[in-house]
C-alpha cells in the first residue's frame, strides 16, 4: 500500500504542469500522463540537486516543493477551466473505440500476469538498476564512493539516474526495496504510454487514435514479455519517447504547443537510459523536416530543447567531476566496412523479433495511409535511430555479445516512431487560425509557454 | 495575415496556406483493420507466451519463470532472503558459490540489491578477507578459517572463526 501512495506522489509532482494551458486543454488520459512523467522529472531533478549540493533525501524534502508548486498553480488553472473546456472537444467515444481501448486493457492485463508471475523479470534489475536504487536509497543521496569501486563497474557509474532514482523514492525510509512493485511498474509504463498515445492522438483528432492505441498496447505488451524487460529502463525510455513524439507530433494551432511538454518528456528520455540522449538530438533535429513555418520549427526547436540539454549537461558535468564517466565515453574501435557489414547482419537478424519480422506490419499500415510528407520527421528519427544503433554495434569490439543483449530492445525506439507515423500520416489537416476560438485564454497561465 | 494565436500572442503565420491534406477515408479505415488485425494477433501471441511457460501463478520470487535457469535463480533469491532474516543486522557478508567462482561478480550485485541491511562485500582475496564476518553459499564451503554457522532451507552460512 505504501508503495502505491509513493507511485502517487510521483504523479502528484508532476501536477504543476496543469498551469500551462497546453496541458489543461489535453484530454484526460494525456493530462495524467503529462503529470507521470513530470512528476518522475521533477523528483529526478530534485534528487539528483541535493546529492550534488551533498543534502540528504528524505520524503518531507522532497514532496514538498512540487506539491507546494502544484498547489500554488492549479488554483487559477481551475478557474480557467471553464473557458478552456470547448477547446478539449475530441470527439465521441465510439462502440469501435472502445474495442480497441478493451484491447489495449486486454494487452495490460497480459503483460501484468506475466510480470507478476516472474516470467518477464530483467537479470538487469537484479544486478544493476535494483543494486543501484538500494545503495542510494541507504545513503539518502548517490553514493558516489560505491558508483566509483572498481568492484561496481557492472553498476556503470555514469548511467542516467532516473529510474534508480524512482526506486531508491519508493524504498525510502524503508528496510528494503519492493521488488514486486518495481516490476509492476513495466505495466504501469505501458498504460502511461498508450494513455498518452491515446489522448494526443484524441487531441490531434486523428481517426485512428483508438487502433493505433491498441496496436501499440498489444505489440509492447509482447515485445516487453520476450525481451523480459520487467523493471528495467526500456518501459519506462519508452515512455518518455512516446510522450515526447507524442507533444511534437500532436498539435493543433502551432508547432511548439506542447513544446514544453516535449522538453520534459526528452529530459526525462535522457535521464531515464543512456539511448534517450541520441534520440532526444535526433528527435530535435526532426522538428526542422515538419510541415511547419520556419519560424515555429526554430521556436519548437528551442524550446523543447532546453529540458534534454539541461539534463544532460548536467548529468555529464556530475559524473565527470566525480571521476565517473564511463557510458559517455567515445568507443575506441574504429568503424570498418566489415565492422559495418556485421553489425547490418546482426541487427538485421535481431530486428526479426523471432516472429518473422512481423511487428514491423507498422510499416504496412503506414503505407496503406499512404501520407508521407506529414510522418516525415518521425520517419527521419525511425531511419536516423537505426543507423545509429548500425554505428554503435559496428565500432563495439564485442559486437556479437552486445547485439545479441540489447539490439532487440534498441529497435523499440525506431518502431515506436513508425508508429507515430503512421498516426501523424493519418491525422486530419491543422486548424487554421481563423478557426482557433478566439482568445481562448489570455489569463496569466496563458503565458507560461 | 497578422492574427492573434490562443495564447494572445501575435503572430504572423497563416496556417492555411500549408499544404495539409487529410487521407481519403477509405485509407484510413483499410490502415485500422489491418491495425485491428495486427493487435488481435499480438494479444494472442502475448497470451501464448504466457501460457507457454505453464500454469500462470504467484510465484516464489520475481524470477522464478525468467531467463535460462529459473530455478538456481529463484534458490538464490531465497537463500538470500533467509540469510538476510538470519544474520545480524549491519554484519559484513559475503555471497559466493564454491563451485563456480567465475560468478563471483554477479553474486556480489544480486546480495548487494537483496539484502539491503548488511554490508555486503565483494569476494576479492576469496575466504582469506578479513573484513568479512559471514559468507552465504549454496554449497559445501571448505575452509579453515570458517565454520558452518546455520544451515538454511536454501544454502548454508559460515561465520568467521
Amino acid at each position: 500500500m505504501s508503495f502505491i501512495i509513493r507511485l502517487a506522489f510521483i504523479v502528484a509532482s508532476g501536477l504543476w504542469m496543469g498551469y500551462l494551458l497546453s496541458v489543461r486543454r489535453l484530454p484526460v488520459s494525456a493530462r495524467f500522463a503529462v503529470y507521470a512523467a513530470t512528476g518522475l522529472v521533477t523528483l529526478s531533478v530534485e534528487m539528483f540537486l541535493l546529492s550534488a549540493l551533498q543534502i540528504a533525501w528524505s520524503v518531507a524534502t522532497l514532496v514538498a516543493l512540487p506539491l507546494a508548486a502544484a498547489a500554488v498553480s492549479y488554483l487559477p488553472a481551475v478557474q480557467r477551466r471553464v473557458r478552456t473546456a470547448k477547446f478539449n472537444e475530441t470527439g465521441p467515444w465510439t462502440p469501435r473505440t472502445i474495442a480497441f481501448i478493451v484491447i489495449a486493457a486486454l494487452a495490460a492485463v497480459v503483460l501484468s500476469i506475466a510480470i507478476f508471475a516472474g516470467e518477464a523479470t530483467s537479470f538487469d534489475l537484479l544486478l544493476f538498476w535494483g543494486p543501484k536504487s538500494v545503495v542510494f536509497a541507504r545513503a539518502h543521496m548517490i553514493d558516489v564512493q560505491f558508483l566509483a569501486d572498481p568492484h561496481n563497474s557492472l553498476m556503470h557509474s555514469d548511467y542516467p539516474p532516473l529510474l534508480p532514482f524512482s526506486y531508491a523514492w519508493t524504498m525510502l525510509g524503508k528496510a528494503g526495496l519492493n521488488w514486486w512493485g518495481v516490476i509492476g511498474m513495466t505495466p504501469l509504463f505501458l498504460i502511461l504510454t498508450a494513455a498518452a498515445l491515446h489522448g494526443f492522438a484524441r487531441y490531434a483528432r486523428s481517426p485512428m487514435a483508438s487502433s493505433i492505441t491498441a496496436l501499440f498496447a498489444s505489440l509492447y505488451a509482447y515485445l516487453y514479455i520476450v525481451n523480459a524487460v520487467g523493471g528495467n529502463g526500456e518501459s519506462a525510455l519508452i515512455f518518455f519517447e512516446a510522450l515526447a513524439l507524442a507533444a511534437l507530433t500532436c498539435t493543433r494551432v502551432t508547432a511548439d504547443e506542447h513544446a514544453v511538454i516535449a522538453s520534459v518528456a526528452l529530459a526525462g528520455a535522457v535521464l531515464t537510459k543512456v539511448e534517450g540522449a541520441p534520440f532526444a538530438l535526433l528527435s530535435l533535429v526532426s522538428i526542422f523536416l515538419s510541415d511547419w513555418p520556419w519560424r515555429e520549427r526554430v521556436r519548437t526547436f528551442l524550446r523543447a530543447s532546453i529540458g534534454p540539454a539541461l539534463a544532460l549537461i548536467g548529468w555529464i558535468s556530475f559524473s565527470a567531476h566525480h571521476h565517473l564517466l564511463d557510458s559517455y565515453r567515445p568507443l575506441a574501435s574504429a568503424l570498418t566496412l566489415n565492422s559495418t557489414r556485421a553489425a547490418i547482419d546482426l541487427v538485421g537478424k535481431e530486428a526479426s523479433f523471432g516472429i518473422a519480422y512481423l511487428p514491423w506490419i507498422v510499416l504496412v499500415v503506414l503505407a496503406v495511409i499512404g501520407r508521407v510528407r506529414p510522418a516525415l520527421p518521425q520517419l527521419f528519427v525511425a531511419a536516423s535511430s537505426v543507423l545509429f544503433l548500425l554505428f554503435v554495434y559496428a565500432r563495439n569490439g564485442d559486437r556479437d555479445f552486445h547485439a545479441g543483449w540489447s539490439a532487440m530492445r534498441a529497435l523499440l525506439t525506431p518502431l515506436l516512431c513508425l508508429l507515430f507515423a503512421a498516426l501523424a500520416a493519418s491525422r486530419p489537416p491543422r486548424l487554421s487560425q481563423a478557426q482557433i476560438p478566439a482568445a481562448v485564454d489570455s489569463g496569466p497561465g496563458a503565458l507560461a509557454l | 495575415m497578422r492574427t492573434n494565436d490562443f495564447r494572445g500572442r501575435s503572430d504572423n503565420t497563416d496556417n492555411t496556406q500549408l499544404p495539409n491534406r487529410p487521407a481519403p477515408r477509405w485509407k484510413n479505415i483499410t490502415s485500422e483493420l489491418l491495425g485491428a488485425a495486427a493487435s488481435l494477433l499480438f494479444l494472442y501471441l502475448s497470451a501464448k507466451e504466457v501460457i507457454h511457460k505453464g500454469p500462470v501463478v504467484r510465484s516464489a520470487t520475481i524470477v522464478s519463470r525468467t531467463g535460462l535457469s529459473p530455478r538456481s535463480s529463484e534458490d538464490s533469491l531465497l537463500l538470500l532472503a533467509e540469510a538476510s532474516r538470519t544474520i545480524p543486522k549491519g554484519a559484513a557478508v559475503a555471497f559466493v558459490n564454491p563451485l563456480d567462482r567465475s560468478k563471483d561478480w554477479l553474486h556480489y550485485a544480486v546480495a548487494v540489491g537483496q539484502m539491503p541491511q548488511h554490508t555486503i562485500v565483494y569476494f576479492t582475496d576469496g575466504i582469506s578477507d578479513p573484513t568479512i564476518q559471514f559468507v552465504i553459499t549454496q554449497a559445501e564451503m571448505d575452509s579453515s578459517q570458517y565454520l558452518q554457522w546455520r544451515e538454511l532451507p536454501h544454502g548454508k552460512v559460515y561465520q568467521r572463526k
